[in-house]
Parts: C-alpha cells; structure tokens; sequence
C-alpha cells in the first residue's frame, strides 16, 4: 500500500532518519517469523522508548495505516507477517526491566523485554517468574501476553495471562488504557492476552511473581505404553497432586534425544518427567504416592534426581528436543494441538497413524497435564511435495484435535497459518462475534489485520445447532423481544437488588448440573444453577471448586458480576445467547486455548449486557479448595471499550444492563 | 539506480551439520527458530532483525535465490555483512549449527568489501613474500610506538592503526629474533611434533611463545613450524592465495611427518579452527581433499603455561568466553570449561547467551570500525556479575579485552584460557 509522505516525514521527525527504513532489505528481514509465512511490509519503525510508542500510535491512528507489531517473531503461527503490508513497529529495543517489587511480588517490565532475561534477574533474588515457554531465552515477555504462551510449569501456575497483573494497552484509535483482571466490568486483560496484537499495542507490563520453592525433586519414569504414561498423570491429578511440570514423550522423541543430548533416558515407548515443589514434608508424602501411582499403571523404571546434576542432566534432554529433532532434517514444523486430557491415549494414536500415513518422520512431545501436544515434524523445505504433505498432516492433526473435543491452538496462537481452521472449530456466529470484538476495539482493521479470523467464514464456518430445549427456548424469548424492540432485563436467583424494571429474561429452567468429568476434572454447569446447589452437587462426587459459599445468587451471575475473582481464572468454557439470539460457544474440557479472543474472561463482569450466559465449563479438585468469600459486586461505569462492544452486539440496546443505566450515551441513544 | 545482482561464489561450501553444503542450501536449513538472537552481540546492540544471526540468514537465502537486488541498499548490505563479529556464537545456539560467520564472509566477498586498508593488505603480502621484511616493519612499528611519537600524531592516524596503536604496546618482538638470539635450534633432526605458535605467542609476547615451545621440547623433539596458515586471506584476500598458503603448510607437515603422521599443535583458537576445516577449504580441489582430511585429524590445540592457574591463588569470580573466529569452539571451550569449573567451581559464571556478550574484541580487525565501542558497553555487564577474571580461549581477544577493560578502568581481567592440554599428551 501506498504510505503518505507526511507520514513517514512526521515518523523522521520523531523516531530520526535512520529509524524509519523504507529500503527492500529492511522490509524483506521484517515480515517473517517462526512460521513459513512471509509478508514485506512498507515501512518499518524502529521504536526505542514507549512514548514513541505511543506518538507513533497516534500517527497510524490519524492516517488510517494497518501495523504489525514486531519483537522477537518467534511465534510459529504467522502471527508476524505483514499480510496486508503497512508499517512493522520493531519493538526489540523496549527492553527493560523497570521495577522489581519484592514485597508484593510483580515486576514492571517494558513489552521487549526477554523471558529468559527477567527469569536470569530474578534468580539471585529468590524469586521466579511462572510461565516458562521453551523458546524463553529469546521470547519476549510482551510477545507471550500477546500470544498467551504457556509452558511446562502452566499446570500448577498457569499460563501468561494468568500472570500478569497489569498491562498499558495502546488501542488502534492511539488510546491508552490500563487493563487488569480485577477491575470491575469484563476482563479486558483477559481478552487482549492471546489476541496476537490484533486489538493493539502493549507498552508497558506488570507481571506476578513467585518466591522459589525450597525443595524441588524431578522424577522420571518410563512407560511400555502411551496409554499408561497419560493414565499415571489422570491418577495423580484424581489425587489432588498437581506437579509443577508434567512432561511426556514418546519413543521416537526419547531416541532423538538420547543421539544428540545424551540426557541418560532409558529406552521405552513413552518417558514421563514429573517435578514437584514445595516444602520438605509434602515433596516426601507425594513422592511416595507419585511412585505408587506410576506402579499401578505399569511403569517399567521409577528415577529420582537425587543431585541437581541429575536434575539438570533430566531437563536439558527435554529442552534438546527441538534441536535433536532438527539434527535429523533440515527444517522442523511445529504443531500444536490440545485436547481434553481423557481424550489424550485416542488422539495420539490418531495423530500418530495420519504420520504414518503421510510417510513422515515426527516426534511427540506432550505437556501431559493439560492435554497439549506438539508432534513434531521433520522435513526439508525445499520440495514443494514434502511441504505440501506436511501442510496437509499438520492441518489433519488439528482437526483430530477438534473432533476430540479440543482446539487447534493451546498456546502457539492462531496467526493466518491456521486461520482457515478456525472455521472448523468454531461456529459461525462464534466467529461472529470475534469479529464483533475485533470491531469494536478497531473499526478501521489497522491492528495486525487479518489474522486470527477466516476472511471467509460466513460461507466456510458451520451454523451452531443446539439440542438442549432449555436454552432454545430462551433463544425464542430473545428472539421474539428483539423482533418486537422489547427491552429485557437477565434475571438469574434475583438476589441483585434492583431499582429499574423491564420484562425479565429468566435463567431459572436452566439450573441443571450436566456433567462432573471426574477424568478431566472439569464441571460442566448451566448458568441457571444456584452455586449452592452446585457445591453440593459436587460434594456428592467428591470433588471441590473455588466458588464461594456464601453467594446466594446463580452460577451465571457469579460470573457475571465477577463476585468471586479467584473464580474467573478457573472458567475453561461459556456458552452466551447474544442479544441478536445468536448463541455461541467457547472453550470446553481445555486447560489451554490460544484460539480466538477469550470469551470467557470478555462475560466475566458483563453485568449481562452483551449477552444471557448459559452454560459454564469449570475446573474442579479433588481436594477442598480456600475459597474467600464472594464480594457485594457494585456494576461499574463502562469504559470506553465496554461501549463500543455493547454498540456493536446490542445497537438497539435490548439487553438492559445496570452498568448501561446510568449511562448517558445509551439514554440519548433511547 | 542499477539494479545489480549479488552473486555468490558458487563454489563456496560451508559445514552443514552432519556434512558439508553448498551456501543456498546451508541457509535454506535456517528454521527461523531465532534461537541465535540474543548470543549474538551485534544484535543485542542494534535490535534490529537485519542485524541478527537469523536476518543474516534470511537475507543470504534471498540473494542466493536470487530474490533480492542491491538497489538502493548497497551500505546497509555492506553494513550487514562487516558487522559481524564471525565469533561464532550463533553457530553455537544453533540446533542446526548453521555457520553465520562463513555467510557473511561469503556476502563480504560477493559485495567486494574490502575490510582492510591498502596497506595492511600489502603487509600480508609481505607476511607470506618476505617474512624478514615483515618483521622488519613491525618491529620498526614497535620502535615508533616506544618513542611515543604515535601519540602526537594520534588524531592524524587512520582508524586501523588507532586500533594497533592500542593492541600493541604489549608487543616486545618477535619470536624469531628471540630464537636468533638464543640460538636455539627449531628444526631438530627427528621431530615428533610441531608447533605452530599463534601471532600472539610470536610479535606480542614471545617469552610466552619461547616457553610453550620449551614446554613441547623437553616432552619430545619438536619443529617451530613458522608459514603464513591462509587465515588472514582467507578473511581479507582471494581464494587462490588462501588456497596456495594452505597448499604450502600441508606439504611442509607432510615433509616432516613422512609415513607417520606428526600432531600438528597451535595454540591459536582461530587457527586450530582454520586447519580443522582445512578439507572444506580443499572440497572442490581434486586431489587435495584427502590429504587435507589426514591433516586435519592430527591438528591439536594446546595453549601451554604461560598464566598456569592455581587454585590457591584463584581470584573471586571467573568467566569464559568462549568465542572463537568463524568456527564454533566446541570441545575445545567444553574442556576449557570443565578445567575452570575445578579451580572456580561455582564462582564460573557461564558466559552465554545474552550474557557478556564480548566477542568483538576476538581476531583484531575482522570486526567493523565501531565494534570497539560496543565492547566497552558490553563490557559493564562484567561488572554487574562481579567477574574478577574473564578468560577468553582466543590470546588476542584477551588481548583486545584487556585494552577495552583499561579503558574502562575496570577490574577485571581477561586472560588467554590455560592449561588446555587435549591429545598432545596422549599422543
């Protein structure tokens, strides 16, 4: 595209001459990534502090230019590439890290700064930093809120987003607002983490983090099955263990390694690494189950580290995978597919035979606790036949992934690599609804245009079809008021005091628990349940949820009016009718899910105004959990994002929300 | 402007990771993966992707497909291609051991740059041509430099010789004259080695050089073997001179050797490096390959005595940099850090990754004109990790490093990495 010359005169002004480069070489090295995507930008902008950042923004804002913001570009989804050219915001020299704050556990940090870097700062002082992607020596820490990347330590700790605490967001219209996930109203936080710079710009970060623990062991077993090795890691998480890694591959990973890093792992079908924390007492109490575990399913050897040798000795074979695999051909694709955890014996095997099939070499390598994988594929790029079948495999993989009730993406992102099979997973008013939120952060698609969403998928995406007669025929009710321009009200238990009345949309008929999967320790509830009744119901199964006893109210409003904070990390799946009466349907049994903005965290908080929340998938233990009490949850005043979502999902202001009420733009609006 | 397009020379082979390839297929192997970004210390400096190992890569797979003219990009092609530092560190990150180094001396070539001055070219030549005369002009450069003349005329000097003004003021002669004056004997009749002494050990500190080769001879009769190595043309010159100094080397260690083939040892990184891929230099020679592979087998290095470490006297905090010109150093910096990790134990910090990131100050003038002042911003992270000593597996980058330091005004030292017998006792 054609760039303005004020512009690029007014970016000379700012960044100096030599920042603004225009010259082929600069725009060919500035438009790739980790992925084969390959797109030239037309200008690209070195940036060197955030207020740069900033005046830049506004710039771009001003003269309508689509950009691409650009660090480290190692994601593998394409995530990077200039699709529709503009400006490439390299982001590389925004390294720093401002503050360590011990007491109260956060570091503020600039968006470039490298993971591996801030962990390295935080070793002499006793701390670490929870999420620990593979690639973390080189990855950045903006990067990974932006991508929503996990690591091996996400089982117990969780992923990026779950880490950080605060971020400076720069909106596309050059807007600054400052997102957390405890402030009133949807967790704005929650949505931007894994958006993939497609609603904007992170200038500045503050992320949790965590005093070491005194004792950490490392155990690895070996296992003549894969079967056996994913049933042990269901085991000890039906126990109430939840190690601190769980990491597991399987023979043809093991072999590879053991050529290139010689890390000492015995020959076996499958290898289990497990590493626990904590103090002294607890290491020794699980470590005892943890071996009994692993001897009921069959385990063939059993090994502790015993030395922080043997423990480095364990871990640098698991961190060599990548580049043992690379020893074996010139180029190695990495997929990344997740599915619920029971599912996970089927779906390697699947996966394994399309490998087979497609006669490729690949290895797999699987972070067993939350039912992520990533086979990985060796070949040599420079045939266009073996690419091709690659490409196919990879795209078989993934759909395995989704018939298995997963999603294509856990923690590498969506990008345009796998932007097409974003049809395949979600429905078409799912979509939708993305590009609901895609709109209403940028109007004009300048932030990373065209990614994540197919350009395609109103014909391409399957319409959402419900069974469930409850839900439908309150679909019927929105439906019938929408038609007739009748403003409703969503009621749950009532327990919420009201001052102003409308016809209310009741969510009393759905009060049904519908499944405790006591595989995957997930709880699958409608939103019409009162919380109560849903303790007790999982009482009567033995298993614990972080929801608090006190609350009077449904399911749906706890999550809606966000009385319970701990509660909103926990929340794996949501179903919505939206007031158009489209109903659509995110996440499931998924510990991860990189795929798409996170409708979970955008109806926390909604106070009901974009759409009736009807069913909830949660995470559930099997110990009792601390759970504080639930707050007295007051609506906020909505932000200037909470409104432009609410205009483009409810133009005509259906749904009534009490955020909404005192609102003067909506009054006029009326 | 003209749309030229950059031609590689095709004949150019680079080691691939399990056997030697052509350039375009060695960059066609690059996975992006950017594991390489933060070892590279140009990168850390620029934060820009042209300037990192994988942009490097990127770049040469677009010219080698012939993607990319030079129009309109002629100085920041020219810029890419002298920033690097061919220390190797990225080669040493890579899981596919891609040789960045070897690229960008190709690309350097392709574009014609010239990193040298005239004169300098002119004194290789004599290196080669006269050695008497060479030594003749750096010794008249040490006598200059003693007289401090140097200094007055500073700021009328060119960049090159600011920079020797600084590297060599430890320099006391050569090691030949040292020979001379001694008369010693460096040809004994029935060798059964031979030592190859670096630039270092023979203008800079000779009595090093003198003791190292004592250290061979009282163990078993040993040749001071003394011809240019093709290094330095290799890096600057033509392909053929490269070739007909390398050519010269091989059949004098054949003429020694005989039937049995004699160890062949330096005490030079760089140059232990350079003969080890001796059979990459010789691939497309027909004939030659093989015998430069039975050279390369016997090569060894050994950096002998002249700082021994001792563990009572081992200062505070130890680091190794492990960097070394064109090649990555492999099982040379493993054992160098095994050995250090005995004396220093947990006060060696590991010098990797985005740590210390100080190679520039490796191999004198294969680095642009500014890297100087990169090291000595580089150099503050030393002080940050409280490194007392840093020992570097390259005499010269020590060197370099000292006079960076000086500058500085830092504590720490850099030391040439000691002690690093390998095979030589064996054999």
């Amino acid at each position: 595209m054609q760039i303005p010359v004020s512009f690029l005169t007014a970016c000379k002004h700012l960044l100096g001459t030599n920042n603004v480069l225009t010259d082929p070489v600069s725009l060919a090295l500035s438009g790739y990534d980790c992925s084969p995507s390959q797109h030239r930008p037309d200008v690209v902008l070195n940036i060197s502090t955030p207020m740069q950042l900033e005046s830049v923004a506004g710039l771009l804002a001003r003269e309508k230019i689509p950009f691409v913001a650009r660090a480290a570009g190692t994601n593998h989804a394409g995530s990077c590439a200039a699709v529709k050219g503009g400006v490439v915001l390299n982001l590389n020299a925004l390294y720093q890290i401002e503050k360590i704050d011990l007491e109260n556990h956060f570091a503020d940090v600039l968006p470039a700064t490298v993971t591996g870097d801030l962990q390295q700062a935080l070793v002499p002082l006793g701390f670490f930093y929870a999420p620990d992607p593979a690639s973390e020596r080189v990855c950045t820490l903006g990067g990974n809120l932006a991508q929503n990347a996990s690591g091996a330590r996400c089982l117990k700790y969780g992923n990026t987003s779950d880490n950080t605490l605060q971020a400076e967001f720069i909106t596309p219209d050059g807007q600054i607002h400052v997102l957390r996930h405890d402030k009133p109203g949807p967790d704005w936080l929650g949505v931007i983490s894994g958006s993939e710079g497609t609603l904007g710009l992170i200038k500045r970060l503050r992320v949790k983090i965590l005093p070491v623990a005194k004792h950490i062991k490392t155990f690895l077993a070996t296992f003549s099955s894969l079967e056996d090795c994913v049933q042990t890691v269901s085991d000890l998480i039906a126990r109430g263990l939840t190690p601190r890694c769980v990491e597991a591959m399987d023979r043809i990973t093991i072999q590879a390694i053991e050529n290139f890093a010689h890390a000492g792992y015995p020959e076996a079908e499958a290898l289990l690494i497990l590493e626990l924390d904590g103090d002294a007492a607890s290491i020794k109490k699980d470590a005892t189950l943890l071996e009994d575990l692993a001897m009921q399913n069959h385990c063939q050897t059993f090994t502790v580290a015993r030395t922080q040798a043997a423990r480095e000795k364990i871990w640098r074979g698991r961190r060599a995978a990548y580049a043992a695999m690379a020893t074996l051909a010139p180029n190695v694709a990495v997929a990344d597919g997740t599915v619920p955890r029971s599912q996970l014996p089927r779906a390697l095997k699947q996966v394994r035979q399309i490998i087979s099939d497609y006669g490729l070499t690949a290895s797999l390598l699987f972070h067993a606790g939350d039912g992520n994988f990533h086979p990985q594929v060796v070949f040599d790029a420079r045939h266009p036949q073996q690419m091709y079948l690659v490409h196919k495999a990879l795209q078989e993989i993934l759909k395995t992934c989704v018939d298995y009730g997963g999603t294509i993406s856990g923690e590498h992102g969506i990008g345009i690599e796998k932007r097409a099979l974003m049809a395949y997973q979600y429905s078409r008013q799912t979509l939708r609804l993305f590009k609901q939120i895609k709109h209403a952060f940028d109007p004009h698609n300048l932030a990373n245009p065209d990614k994540i969403i197919p350009v395609n998928f109103e014909e391409k995406a399957p319409l959402y079809e419900e069974t469930n007669p409850d839900v439908l025929s309150l679909q019927q009710q929105i439906l019938l008021r929408r038609a007739q321009k009748q403003p409703s009200l969503i009621v749950g238990a009532g327990t919420h005091p009201r001052t102003y009345e409308y016809p209310v949309l009741s969510t009393r008929t759905l009060n049904h628990v519908l499944e405790i999967d006591t595989a995957n320790y997930t709880a699958t509830v409608q939103a019409g349940a009162r919380v109560q009744d849903v303790l007790l119901a999982l009482q009567t199964q033995r298993t614990y949820a972080k929801l608090p006893e006190n609350y009077k109210g449904t399911l749906g409003g706890l999550m809606a009016t966000k009385a319970a904070p701990q509660f909103t990390s926990q929340i794996i799946g949501v179903q919505a009718i939206l007031p158009n009466g489209d109903i659509v349907q995110y996440g499931g049994k998924l510990m991860k899910n990189a795929a798409g903005y996170n409708l979970c965290r955008l109806f926390t908080g909604s106070w009901g105004a974009l759409g009736v929340i009807t069913k909830i998938i949660f995470k559930i233990y099997a110990t009792p959990q601390k759970v504080p009490p639930a707050l007295l949850a007051q609506p906020p005043s909505p932000n200037v994002l909470f409104q432009a979502l609410k205009r483009e999902v409810d133009p005509h202001y259906l749904l009534r929300s009490a955020v909404f009420e005192k609102d003067t733009l909506w009054q006029n609006a009326e | 402007m003209a749309k030229r397009r950059i031609t590689l020379a095709s004949q150019t082979l680079v080691p691939g990771l399990q056997h030697v390839c052509t350039l375009k297929e060695s960059a066609a192997s690059c996975t992006r993966c950017n594991a390489c970004a933060q070892s590279c210390p140009v990168y850390l400096q620029y934060r820009q992707e042209s300037f990192s190992p994988r942009g490097r890569m990127q770049l040469m797979r677009l010219i080698s497909e012939g993607k990319l003219t030079t129009a309109g990009s002629d100085k920041l092609l020219a810029d890419i291609a002298n920033s690097c530092m061919l220390c190797a560190r990225c080669t040493n990150a890579c899981a596919g051991k891609i040789p960045v180094a070897h690229h960008m001396l190709a690309l350097r070539k392709a574009l014609g740059i010239k990193p040298l001055p005239a004169q300098l070219y002119f004194l290789l030549y004599l290196r080669g041509a006269a050695p008497k005369l060479f030594d003749f002009f750096v010794r008249g450069g040490l006598f200059l430099y003693r007289t401090k003349l140097p200094w007055l005329l500073r700021p009328l000097l060119p960049d090159w010789l600011k920079h020797a003004q600084t590297i060599l003021p430890r320099g006391t002669g050569s090691l030949r004259r040292l020979f001379a004056k001694k008369q010693m004997d460096v040809t004994p009749n029935k060798p059964k080695a031979l030592y190859f002494p670096s630039l270092y050990a023979q203008y800079i500190d000779p009595q090093a050089g003198l003791a190292a080769y004592q250290a061979f001879t009282a163990k078993k009769p040993t040749v001071l073997f003394r011809l240019p190595s093709g290094l330095f043309e290799h890096l600057y010159g033509s392909r053929t001179r490269t070739l007909q100094q390398a050519k010269k080397v091989l059949q004098t260690w054949e003429q020694y050797s005989g039937k049995y083939p004699l160890p062949f040892i330096t005490d030079s990184i760089e140059l232990y490096g350079f003969f080890k891929n001796y059979p990459l230099l010789f691939a497309t020679v027909p004939g030659w390959q093989q015998r430069a592979e039975k050279f390369a087998a016997h090569v060894q290095f050994v950096a002998e005595a002249p700082f021994p470490i001792k563990k009572k006297n081992a200062p505070g905090r130890a680091a190794l940099d492990s960097s070394s010109v064109l090649y990555p150093a492999g099982p040379v910096a493993e054992r160098a850090r095994k050995l250090l990790l005995t004396t220093y134990g947990k006060n060696l910090v590991e010098c990797e990754y985005s740590r210390f990131p100080l190679p520039a100050a490796s191999m004198g003038f294969t680095r642009g004109s500014n890297a100087g002042g990169w090291v000595l911003t580089n150099t503050q992270d030393l002080a940050r990790q409280q490194i007392d000593i840093v020992y570097c597996l390259s005499a010269w980058a020590a060197l370099e490093l000292n006079a960076v330091l000086r500058r500085r005004k830092s504590k720490t030292q850099a030391r040439f990495v000691v002690y690093i017998r390998t095979d030589y006792e064996r054999t």
